[in-house]
This record gives C-alpha cells, structure tokens and sequence, in this order.
C-alpha cells in the first residue's frame, strides 16, 4: 500500500493540471457563451443529406458495358 | 391565407397582399419590408430558418438610403479607428446585434456573413448578443457587412467595452473558476474522506490517515481562500457596517471547521477518534456558490441583448468646413462646429439652425410625438431627428454637456435618492443570525465548564444545524419562480426589490404616449369622396408619403405599393406629386384644395385630419379622401387601470404632452390625477412630492424624458417599445404590449410574499427545533449537515409551486 505515498501526489498534480486548464480555458472566453452550443447542435443542415425513400443505394457498380 | 404575417407574426393590414413561395407553400407578409427580407432569406437557401426559429421575427424598421449612406461611413478609416484593430490587412471588430430573438436567428445570422467572400471568422454570442467579425479588408467591406446584416432584419453597430459590462464578464468568468475549484476539491475530498468515514481503527493504518488529512487539506485551503472569499468579504463588510446578514454565520462555519480541521491535521495524533470537516466545508462552499452563480445570471441578463441600441445620439457626424463636407467621430464634435443634418437623421449635439428650415421629432426627449417646426435660430437638441429638410446648425454644446447628457445626469442623482426596500427576508435574517451568534457563545461558555474537550464540536454542530441554508434559500428560491413565470407572461424583473415594492406600492403613475397608448400615429378612421374606394386612396396616399420622413408617414406605410413622382413638400402644410400620370396634393384642408371651400361633408373628432386631392384638367382639386389619423390606446390600458383601481391603487398621469389630449385618454380610462406639460425635472418633483406624503410610488414609462422619474419612483417598470437606456434604468422591463402582464405581477408578488413568509416559518421553525438538541450536545455534525439539506428541500419545493 506504500504505492500511494507516490500515487496520491500524483494525482494533486493531475488536479492542479486540471484546473489550471480550466482557468486557461475561463480566460479565453470558452465559457463566456453558455447557451450557444446546446442549441447550435439542433442547427444542423443535413436535409440533402438524408436520402430520399426513392433513392435506392448504390450496391452494384454501374453495369455500363452493355455495348454489343 | 392567414391573416398574420409569416415573419413577424403582426396582422396584415386589410386590403395588403404580398407573398411569397417557400417551401413549395405560400406564404403572406405584412409589408414589403417584411417580404424583402424573407426574400434574401429564401435566396441564401436558408429559408429552413422558418423551421428553426422558436419566436417570431421582429418587425423590421424602414430603411431608407440615407440611413444605408450612415452605414458608408464606417468604412472611414478615421472613424474606425476607435473600434477596430488591424493588423495585416485583417481587421477585428466587436459588433452588438439588435432584434434577435431566438437562437435560429444567430443560426442565420452566422451562416449568412460567414458567406460573404473575405470573412474570416463571425461568431455571435447567445447570451450578450455580441458578434467577433475578422476580416479581410482587402476583400470586402465593413459596411457591406453591417448591410447584408440590416437586409436580413437585424441591427448592428459596432460597439465599445463600457464599464459595466466588462465587470460583467469579469464577474461571472470568476465565479465560473471559484465553482470550478469549490466543485473539483469537493469530489477529490470526498473521495480521501470515504476511507475515514467507513474504516475502524484496526483497518486502516495511522500513517495513511495522516496522508489523507494533509491531502485533504492541500484540496481544501484554494477552496476557503479563493472560492468562498465572497463570503468572507461580505461577512467583513457586515462587521464594519454592523448589518447582519446570512454571510457571516456562514462565513464562521466556513472559517471555525477549516481552522479546526487544520489544527487537528497539523498537530494531534492521528486516530479516526478526532473529525475532520474538509469535505464538508468544500461541498457547503460549491452548493453556496452554484446558487448564487445562477442568482448572478438572471441580474446580468438585463445588462445584455439590445443594450446598445439606439444610443441616443449617433457616433458620427457631418462637419461643414471650408473643404467641404466631413465626417467625424460624433465625440471630436467642437463648439461651433457647422453641422450637416440630412433628412431622417439624429442631431449629433445641441445647437441653433443657421440655415434651413425642417422640423424636428423631439418625441425621445418630450413625449410629444408630432414633429416640430425648426427655424432660422431654433434650438435644435441632440438625439432629436431631423424629419424634413436638410438644415445646418452651429453646435452649442457638444455631445457630452448635450440637453440630452444633462438629463442622464439627472438620473444618476435620482437614482441614488431612491428610497430602499428593505426586504423581508433581511430583517429576519439579521435578528435571526445575531440570536444565533448569541446563543453559539453561550452554549459555548456553558460547555467550557461542563466538558471543555466538547466546546468546539458542539459550537459547530449549533453553527451547522443552524445554518440559515433554508432562510437564505426562502426568498430567492421563490423569486427565481416567481420571475421565471413572469418572463414567460413577458415581464423581466431585473432587480432584486422590485417584488416587495409591487406588494407596498399606493399610487402607480403611467405616462401617457407609449405606454397607455401605441405611441404612434395610426389611421383610425378613411372616408372617400366622389367615387373613389379606399384601397385606391390608401395607394395614394401610401405612394406620395413614402417620400416623407413625418410620423404621418408611418402611418400609411403598410399600404404601400408604388412611389409617386416628382413629389414636393410644403413645409407645414402637405405633399404634392404625380402617381400614375395624374396630379395628387395630401395634406391639410386648406393645402388639399388650394384654399377652396369644400363642399363634401368634412367629419370632425379628435385626432389628426389629413386629405387627399386629385387635380383636375381644369385646374381644379377635388378631394378624395379624409384620413383620420390618431395615437390609439392600448387594448388593455382600460382593464390594467380598472384593476389597479379595485385594489385600491391610486392611478396617475404623467405626461410632457398637451392637456388636451391626455385629458383626452385620461378621460376615457377614467382617470382623475393627470399632469399634463410636464418636463422631466416636474415629473421627478410630482413624485417626490407623493413620496414625501409617504406614498409608495410606481412609476411606468418608456421615454427619455420618464427616465429621471422611473429612477426616482421606489418601483418602475418601462415599456418593451422604451430606448434602451430607460430599459437599462428601470426595474422591470415589460417585454410585450400586454398591459395585463402588470396586473399579473402585482398578483403573482402578493402571492410570493405568502410563499416567502411560510418558506421562512418553516426554516426558522425548523432551526429553532433543533437548536435547542445541538445546545445540549445531542446532534451529531453529520446528522446536522444531513438535516440542513432536507430542511433546504423543503423550502425549494414549496417555492416551485408559484410556478403554475
């Protein structure tokens, strides 16, 4: 169990590392916005995206070699 | 066909049609302002926008190419100076963005500009409405930005850091980092308690309780130094100003189970016999701060959104020198300066007309909404628009000293004359804190004598189990209901007292022009004349007005179809001008018919009368049509005052407008106290004068002119329509045009005191129950945590039902 005297220092560094990102990112106006992003998600344009009942897909290549 | 407009969801005028094909459906606008836009909408492909928008559109102001020529100077480098940075040819700027109304708009918005070629990046934000714009200037232009934004709907200008709104942000970027800390240390102290809570003596060793307490404490120490140093700086200021509030016993508990904790870490044995409270102190300090995180959030709400509109006076201005015309930043204005005033603009600064003769709407500033007529030597005063002619005026004084400065002056004064609520909630928790602190240090003394070793756990378990949580949770808990009901009915309370004013107010003073009324000039009544039908002479009348900045124009606006030609203005008297190769004359009786006797039966009322005249081969005018034209009451005005009334409050006029026509409407509201004439400072001197007979006053307005008195009245609450510095001023912010909504506050304030009162009996009930137990030793910390917490519960739940 003497493994934690190492493995909880450690982990202070972890935290402290993490905080101090927090704050890096507090400081570069990353959470100045709090509302946007939830609502920026459903903002999607992806209409021509999804295909259309009638457009079959692609299984086979196109079999043009159909010249005599 | 519906009958309300598909972007901004008004009422299409009778008679009007203009549509448009969207989404393979058609759809009816309420004017061509409202269809151009949906037209660049549609071409930019993102009519999908129509599917996203959760709110309706604004409806969008005219927009002339005068006001498109102010956009043009921006793009003067001199001007830009003072907003933009650049640096290689890539310029950044910070732009405010007025009429958004729900987050699709941003959606739009974005998607449109970062469109345009030479955009690098435009980001808006959701919350302030502020845009980030770098670009390429190389490429394209400011100002085509500032218009593609306009075509859309939108207003933008760019905007300068005030003060207040970069503490704002300085603000709640902080609180953001101490909850982070206060969050962070909780979930690592909770994780290195665990052991100490559930080992025994003989499971886990000495040596690995040290480490976890001195761990704990390094968790714990930026928690008590930096997160709840708020706390800690209001208890200090409660000591100096001997005013008690719930900061200092929680600034006590916060402080004694650190200091304790840390001294037992430092210097006992390390044994599981002795607690430590590090946990507890972390997780107290995060939920204290959440709560007072989203407390925060609704205060600076109002500080953002259309905040920079419609600034009172423009940013720039037309200067004539002997080179010519120049433009320049509105604050370089000097003494006088000959300034170049078009048609439709606002008077940078005060100053006397040295040539030209135009009239002026002063209604920012007077309430008075027809123009008045400005003369060789007439005092002109800043943030008051020119409606006719050019004119030049030689500047008196300069932006900063302007009539319009003078009476934001007076505002700051008023404001700190303004009688204080003192809420509820604080006497009680000031008495209730001081028998805490007392009864603490007796149980204390009392213990020192009987068991010296228990002082300290006991003085803790009192201070814990009395923690005032649930009292302090009582008033803002059901606030935070009561405001979120209101702001989906559309009234914004943006101060903390305006609850307990409702409750207290006696006398509640309306302004008349935009509050009680529309504020604007609308066509109330048309008769024709000779054989012509109305559509035709609203066509007219629409075609020769649409030269004419008048607040009459407006008027006929919504029939507009067809500009007329070679149309001139008379000053005072009309229009003349061609409209499908015939000759028309609008304007007053005499003008319409060229000083002729009329021989149609002329209707006489209240309210303005303009005619329509077609001229004759022979010479002759023949009238049209009798437009009638007047400022029409609110729907609800009538049921708000007739409410108020039954309560017993007593209502009140306030208007800088004629007598005649406040008695007018005072009269048909029923309304006996009316001042009409009044000047802002008169306004203020009529409530102090109520306030000295110790009446409770109400005050709602939306002018400049209210601003003074809204400041001075104990509650105010001004008008959605209001300029954004009465808004900003104010105490609550009515949001739609439903007067009804103030009724409803009043109601839903009474209701929330009687909430308020049973949250406070049931936390004061509560602590004084168990008070008594941790006096005699008999409550365990944990337990006394556990309790606070459901006693909390409680006080939430039953806030939750002002809701409904």
């Amino acid at each position: 169990m003497e493994i934690l005297f190492i493995l909880i220092p450690v982990s202070i560094a972890f935290v402290a590392l993490a905080i101090w990102i927090f704050g890096w990112a507090i400081k570069n106006g990353q959470y100045d916005d709090l509302e946007g992003p939830a609502h920026s998600i459903l903002f999607d344009d992806d209409a021509d995206m999804i295909p259309d009942r009638n457009d079959k897909p692609k299984t086979e290549p196109a079999k043009d070699s159909k010249k005599p | 066909m519906p009958d309300t407009c598909y972007h901004c969801d008004e009422v299409i005028p009778r008679g009007f049609s203009a549509v448009l094909t969207i989404s393979n459906k058609q759809q009816a606008f309420c004017c061509y302002g409202c269809l151009a836009i949906a037209e660049t909408i549609v071409t930019g492909g993102l009519e999908n926008f129509y599917q996203h928008r959760t709110k309706a559109s604004e409806k969008p102001d005219a927009f002339n190419q005068s006001q498109q020529d102010e956009l043009y100077l921006y793009d003067d480098k001199a001007l830009q100076e003072d907003f933009v940075s650049t640096t290689d040819g890539i310029s950044e700027t910070h732009l405010s963005i007025g009429s958004i109304t729900c987050a699709a708009c941003i959606w739009l918005l974005e998607r449109e500009i970062n469109n345009i070629e030479g955009i690098h990046r435009f980001t808006i934000n959701h919350t302030s409405h502020r845009a980030i714009l770098v670009w390429d200037d190389n490429e394209c232009s400011l100002s085509s930005v500032l218009l593609k934004i306009r075509k859309l709907g939108y207003k933008a200008r760019p905007y300068q850091d005030d003060l207040a709104k970069k503490q704002a942000q300085i603000e709640k970027r902080t609180s953001i980092f101490r909850i982070a800390i206060a969050g962070i240390a909780t979930m690592q102290n909770m994780m290195f308690s665990l052991p100490l809570y559930l080992g025994s003596d003989s499971s886990i060793d000495q040596e690995f309780i040290a480490l976890f307490r001195w761990v704990s404490l390094i968790m714990c120490t930026p928690v008590v130094l930096f997160s709840a140093y708020p706390f800690l700086k209001a208890a200090l200021r409660d000591i100096k100003t001997r005013h008690l509030t719930m900061d200092l016993p929680v600034s006590l508990a916060i402080l004694a189970a650190y200091s304790a904790s840390a001294f037992i870490t430092v210097f006992s044995d390390s044994n599981l016999e002795s607690d430590v409270y590090f946990d507890s102190v972390a997780m107290f300090t995060f939920f204290l701060l959440l709560g007072r995180f989203f407390e925060m959030q609704t205060r600076h709400k109002h500080l953002n959104s259309d905040a920079d509109f419609n600034q009172l006076l423009p940013a720039t201005a037309r200067v004539k020198t002997t080179d010519g015309e120049v433009s320049k930043p509105a604050h370089k204005i000097e003494i006088g300066d000959i300034l170049i005033i078009h048609q439709g603009e606002i008077s940078p600064a005060d100053g006397i007309v040295v040539e030209g003769q135009s009239r002026f709407d002063e209604s920012a500033l007077t309430g008075e909404f027809l123009p008045i007529i400005k003369t060789v030597d007439s005092v002109v005063n800043g943030g008051t628009a020119n409606v006719e002619n050019t004119i030049l005026i030689a500047t008196t004084a300069t932006p900063k000293h302007s009539r319009v400065a003078a009476i934001i002056r007076m505002l700051d004064q008023a404001q700190h004359e303004k009688p204080q609520t003192v809420q509820l909630a604080d006497i009680v928790a000031s008495y209730f804190v001081t028998f805490v602190l007392i009864s603490a240090s007796i149980a204390g003394v009392f213990w020192y004598f009987i068991d010296p070793e228990a002082v300290f756990s006991t003085v803790l378990s009192i201070l814990v189990v009395t923690c005032p949580c649930a009292l302090s949770l009582a008033t803002p808990t059901a606030m935070t209901s009561v405001n979120t009901f209101l702001r989906s009915k559309g009234l914004l309370m943006a101060k903390g007292h305006t609850l307990e004013a409702m409750n207290s107010t006696t006398d509640i003073i309306f302004d008349k022009t935009g509050t009680l009324t529309e504020g604007k000039l609308q066509l109330s009544n048309t008769n024709t004349f000779n054989g012509v039908n109305k559509p035709k002479a609203l066509t007219i009348a629409a075609a020769l007005e649409n030269h004419s900045r008048h607040p009459i124009a407006k008027a006929f606006k919504p029939y507009f179809k067809e500009s007329a030609n070679q149309v001139e203005t008379t000053l005072g008297y009309g229009l003349q001008g061609s409209f499908e190769s015939k000759s028309y004359r609008l304007g007053n009786l005499a003008f319409a018919l060229n000083n002729a006797t009329s021989k149609d039966k002329i209707i006489e009322t209240q309210g303005i009368h303009i005619f329509l005249s077609e001229l004759s081969e022979d010479k002759q005018y023949t009238l049209l049509a009798q437009f009638e034209l007047s400022d029409t009451l609110r729907e609800e005005s009538l049921s708000c005052v007739k409410n108020f009334q039954a309560q017993g409050i007593q209502v009140h006029i306030l208007s800088g407008d004629h007598l005649n026509s406040v008695q007018h409407i005072a009269h048909q509201l029923g309304i006996k106290h009316i001042k009409a004439a009044q000047s802002p400072e008169q306004k203020l001197n009529y409530v102090r004068k109520l306030q000295q007979d110790n009446k409770e006053v109400a005050m709602v307005g939306d002018g400049i002119n209210d601003l003074p008195v809204l400041s001075g009245a104990r509650l105010s609450i001004a008008m959605g329509g209001a300029s954004d510095i009465t808004k900003l001023n104010s105490d609550a912010v009515l949001l739609n045009s439903h007067m009804s909504v103030i009724n409803l506050a009043f109601q839903s304030a009474n209701r929330a005191r009687k909430i308020i009162k049973q949250n406070m009996a049931w936390a004061i009930g509560y602590n004084l129950l168990m008070l008594p137990l941790a006096v005699m030793g008999l409550v365990p910390p944990y337990f006394a945590a556990l309790g606070m917490s459901l006693s909390s519960l409680v006080v939430v739940f039953n806030s939750l039902r002002l809701k409904s």
